[in-house]
């Protein structure tokens, strides 16, 4: 328990000489994270091919990559 | 150089994209405009005054004076809220060097989507149709049934085990081979049964033919229907009069609500009204909301896509006012409590597509086609009608122009001028190759007016989105 509550408090901060620092985690207040890192996470399940094509030429209903929903099943992951 | 991270004020939003990661923050204004000066390559640090061996980020003094008119404590908190985000991987600094790896997966994938040129030819005489009147610059032809059956029967044989599939109904005008339409549906339906994949049906109509049988077969099998009205009565009459010169308003307008309400009815969603705007009416946020009036709730306005000689085209000294108008429109969504929605505006922060999508965009030539009425395979529907560009056609057997293929399926961001470099780069994916190529000389060579509405449609979506979650 002493470990976890400890373990809060700091995030973990590698420098370029292999010294890894613990810097004191803030409160924040000054920024709002609406959407966490999804692409990044998207590399490790994405690629299933479900997805709607885009068209994205303006004399089609051009859509912009992004507008489209993914249509990968969920699966709970 | 590449952009890792884009900040912009929308509304009263201040929003900060980590281009890489995808995270999404707003930020207040102290920390948005720090976002140009701050560098959080290895700071100096000192021991967090009640963990001695727990430290915290020294913001630099030089930081403190370049913000010299805020509180001292404010900048240092804003310093270390930053530093923090960078440090745990949410301002990524180093770019995405790291996709590349994924960028040329998709070479030789199977086929996904076809656009069927039933029709080429229109009832409509509209000024700025790129087809020519509905022949792209050839003869008008109606694709025969057997020429549908054939094109689903190419699909399927070259789907490989995708099991979603889908067939788009263009022209020219698709409801005048309408006979070739039913047809090719239903073979469809039946080939897909047997051979366990599932398609989507989708048609881009005038609205000039229908009628209620057609409206009614449309909601019954079609995922999605384009409906095609430019908007205001006088704007849309202007461009889109019909082959006597007459209004096409007044003859479209109660058949698109017919059929939307019976589609409604049934619980399908899926619908566009979707027109064009042209430097005749830079005030298109006033045509959004026309067609949101006459009980419409899926609206799509798009540029125009003609060269610079055609009076109405869009040129490079209207963007100011284009970007205005998506303001505009901008700020009448936020307002509208969900009744209407513009399409470009409609984005899932949290659920869109994997970023392997989004570093190939449409997929053009490699995993969508279009046929034309003779079975003539083209790259999508804006080559047809250009001989270099054919593919090869479905009524012989073997594989399309693998050249071409493959020459498309390296098509993606990296390989693209700017895209590498941009911040919209996992939003827009690279934008249109036909464009591109029509406009620019080179499928891999973006047109600046394409890119600058498109980045200010993106800044308004993400905005939006973010308006709901906060």
């Amino acid at each position: 328990m002493k470990d976890k509550s400890f373990k809060r408090e700091f995030y973990p901060v590698k420098f370029r000489k292999g010294m890894v620092i613990k810097m004191k985690t803030t409160e924040k207040s000054k920024i709002k994270t609406i959407c966490g890192p999804v692409l990044r996470e998207s590399v490790r399940k994405g690629g299933c091919g479900n997805c709607r094509s885009s068209c994205q030429s303006a004399c089609k209903t051009s859509c912009t990559v992004a507008n489209q929903p993914c249509e990968r099943p969920e699966t709970g992951e | 150089m590449r952009e890792t991270f884009h900040k912009f004020k929308q509304g009263e939003h201040f929003i900060l994209l980590d281009i890489t990661s995808g995270g999404i923050h707003v930020v207040d204004e102290l920390i948005y405009k720090m976002l140009d000066f701050v560098n959080f390559s290895e700071p100096p640090f000192k021991e967090a005054k009640d963990h001695p061996d727990i430290k915290e980020p020294v913001c630099p003094a030089s930081l403190i004076e370049q913000f010299s008119d805020y509180n001292e404590n404010d900048v240092k908190a804003c310093y270390n809220e930053l530093y923090e985000m960078s440090a745990s991987g949410l301002l990524s600094g180093e770019g995405d060097a790291d996709y590349g790896d994924y960028a040329e997966m998709n070479i030789g994938a199977p086929l996904k989507a076809m656009c069927l040129h039933v029709s080429h030819d229109c009832n409509l005489n509209c000024g700025y149709c790129f087809a020519d009147g509905g022949g792209f610059g050839g003869e008008k032809l109606t694709m025969t049934p057997e020429t549908g059956k054939q094109a689903v029967d190419y699909l399927l044989n070259n789907a490989g085990e995708r099991r979603h599939l889908e067939i788009d109904f263009f022209g020219g005008e698709p409801l005048m081979a309408w006979d070739t339409v039913v047809q090719t549906v239903e073979y469809g339906k039946e080939q897909a049964k047997e051979r366990g994949k599932e398609f989507k049906f989708t048609i881009t109509t005038n609205g000039l033919l229908l009628d209620d049988e057609k409206s009614e077969y449309i909601n019954e099998n079609m995922a999605n229907v384009v409906l095609s009205l430019d908007g205001r009565r006088e704007v849309n009459d202007r461009l889109r009069p019909c082959l006597n010169g007459k209004s096409s308003y007044d003859v479209i307008l109660p058949k698109f609500k017919k059929l939307v309400k019976n589609r409604t009815k049934k619980g399908f969603t899926d619908y566009f009204i979707r027109g064009t705007f042209t430097s005749y009416n830079l005030d298109f946020a006033g045509d959004v909301v026309s067609i949101a009036k006459e009980g419409f709730s899926n609206i799509s306005i798009e540029p125009v896509t003609v060269p610079e000689t055609f009076p109405f085209a869009l040129k490079k000294e209207h963007l100011p006012r284009i970007k205005n108008e998506y303001d505009r429109l901008f700020e009448l969504m936020r307002g509208n409590h969900g009744k209407w929605s513009f399409f470009h505006f409609v984005i899932d922060i949290n659920r869109g597509p994997c970023i392997l999508k989004r570093l190939r965009g449409c997929g053009s030539g490699n995993e969508y086609i279009a046929v034309a009425p003779d079975g003539n395979i083209y790259p999508c529907h804006r080559f047809v009608g250009i001989d270099e560009w054919k593919m090869g056609n479905i009524n012989k057997s073997g594989l399309p122009d693998l050249k071409i293929k493959e020459y498309f399926s390296k098509t993606h961001i990296y390989a693209k001028e700017k895209c590498p470099d941009c911040w919209a780069r996992f939003y827009c994916g690279g934008g249109c190759n036909a464009e591109s190529f029509l406009f620019e000389g080179d499928a891999r060579k973006q047109s600046e007016l394409f890119c600058e509405w498109m980045k200010k449609r993106i800044e308004c979506a993400v905005a939006l989105a973010v308006e709901k979650k906060i």
